[in-house]
């Protein structure tokens, strides 16, 4: 009898809420984008092209000139002494890291040619994570558009690398696993096909997904509080808190995994023998 | 009960989210070409800049020291090989040259004691000779002085039986008369 009085109250509330809602629905506000520099559309054959700078748009400038700046600085303070120290220490040690520990053991021999884009590719996702959670910030990697930019990027370096490397024919030819029978051919080549597209799309969706879940999850906690009013604040805060630390590993941890899958995609394009 | 007050609390939040993205056609997952396209143009404009001011330099520092340590670990370790052989060979040596120095000094000790022994032989027989040396001679001077003074008895025995027997007896048989009573003297 209670639980009904209480759920019954509930939707009278939620009533008025979703009133209210549909004109500030404000985790949606601050997930999604909203436009500081408006430029007015561009018209490409009955396509229109916003190229406003948006709120993602303008963090991925910070996270990229914040990389120059302090990249930059590192390389003229490791060419000047012997032994690195500080800030050109730190970073070194990142690239090292990346170096030996993510494109080393996915891509195989062959891979210092792709080191630039691998450490471009690992900072650049790594700052814009890692910016997002300075409040006040927008999440750039939280938007299906950046994250879908970046697996493009990947696809495009696969395909030129793999053609690259094994010519057109023997690239798409090496696709398909050997010895298949010749019935199955049709199917394999569809499923490889569907592979190719799926993987950018998987490493799209995998850093666009942890990277929002994160952060709807703390605005949920902290909107707790004023939903059941300021006794929960203690707990929400907690939670929030807790949150927010598991958000600096999850930033950290899809930045690993989207460099290391692409390091993969790209070290199997190349070597297809194996 | 407070539980199931927390659950519908939350029933209401998630019906929330889901009645304004249903609304939108869901603005998160719509892919938006403008910030697509910003987001490939920052990274590869990204890209080229650290590539030439960033990356190049900083691993060409890396591998420079990365190879400077290796080549200075290879150099360490040669030089360490180079100084043990170096300590073996002075080991040897050093034993060398101990047993020679002992062989040495044996040979010394052996060299002086016989050259002891022989000077001592030597000095053992000089000594002898210059004592027999000396007898001999010792002998012959008291020969010489009993010749000597056999003679000189012999005269002033015949002068003075000359004075006292005065001319009754000639010199010359008095003289042998003398003579063969002092022959019958024993020498000592």
């Amino acid at each position: 009898m209670q639980l009904l009085t209480v759920f019954l109250q509930e939707h009278n509330k939620l009533d008025t809420l979703s009133k209210m809602r549909e004109e500030d629905n404000w985790i949606m506000h601050h997930i999604l984008d909203k436009h500081v520099i408006s430029i007015p559309p561009v018209n490409l054959g009955g396509f229109d092209l916003n190229l406003s700078i948006s709120m993602k748009i303008l963090m991925l400038i910070i996270a990229a000139v914040l990389m120059l700046i302090l990249f930059t600085y590192a390389a003229a303070s490791n060419k000047k002494r012997k032994h690195p120290t500080g800030l050109g220490n730190f970073l070194e040690m990142l690239m090292v890291f990346v170096r030996d520990d993510i494109v080393k053991p996915s891509m195989g021999h062959g891979y210092e040619k792709f080191l630039p884009f691998f450490f471009t590719l690992f900072f650049f996702i790594l700052f814009v994570n890692l910016l997002s959670l300075i409040p006040g910030m927008s999440t750039g990697t939280s938007s299906i558009s950046v994250t879908a930019g970046l697996a493009i990027i990947t696809f495009i370096m696969t395909q030129i690398h793999g053609i690259k490397n094994n010519g057109f024919f023997g690239y798409f030819k090496g696709l398909i696993p050997p010895g298949v029978p010749v019935f199955v051919l049709p199917i394999m080549i569809i499923i490889e096909f569907i592979a190719l597209l799926t993987k950018p799309f998987a490493l799209a969706v995998r850093l666009f997904a942890n990277m929002t879940a994160g952060h709807i999850v703390i605005y949920t906690l902290i909107g707790l509080i004023f939903l059941l009013g300021y006794a929960v604040i203690p707990v929400s805060i907690g939670f929030a808190l807790f949150i927010y630390l598991l958000e600096i590993l999850v930033g950290v941890l899809q930045t690993y995994i989207f460099t290391m899958l692409s390091a993969l995609f790209i070290g199997m394009a190349i070597h297809q023998d194996h | 009960m407070s539980l199931a007050y927390i659950f519908l609390k939350f029933h209401s939040i998630l019906l929330l989210i889901q009645a304004d993205t249903h609304e939108k056609g869901d603005p998160l997952l719509s892919v938006e070409p403008g910030l697509l396209i910003w987001t490939i143009i920052i990274f590869i404009l990204l890209l080229l800049i650290l590539k030439k001011y960033a990356w190049g330099p900083l691993l060409k520092s890396l591998n420079d020291r990365e190879q400077g340590i290796k080549d200075s670990v290879e150099k360490a370790e040669y030089l360490k090989q180079e100084a043990e052989k170096i300590l073996e060979k002075n080991k040897i040596l050093l034993a060398k040259a101990d047993e020679d120095a002992r062989k040495i000094i044996a040979e010394g000790k052996e060299l002086a004691e016989k050259m002891r022994n022989d000077l001592m032989n030597k000095t053992n027989e000089d000594t002898a000779r210059l004592l027999s040396q000396a007898k001999s001679e010792i002998e012959r001077e008291k020969i010489a002085a009993l010749n000597t003074l056999k003679d000189e008895i012999a005269n002033l025995a015949v002068q003075a039986a000359g004075k006292i027997i005065d001319e009754n007896l000639d010199t010359a048989k008095q003289k042998k008369i003398i003579d063969n009573f002092i022959g019958k003297i024993p020498q000592n």
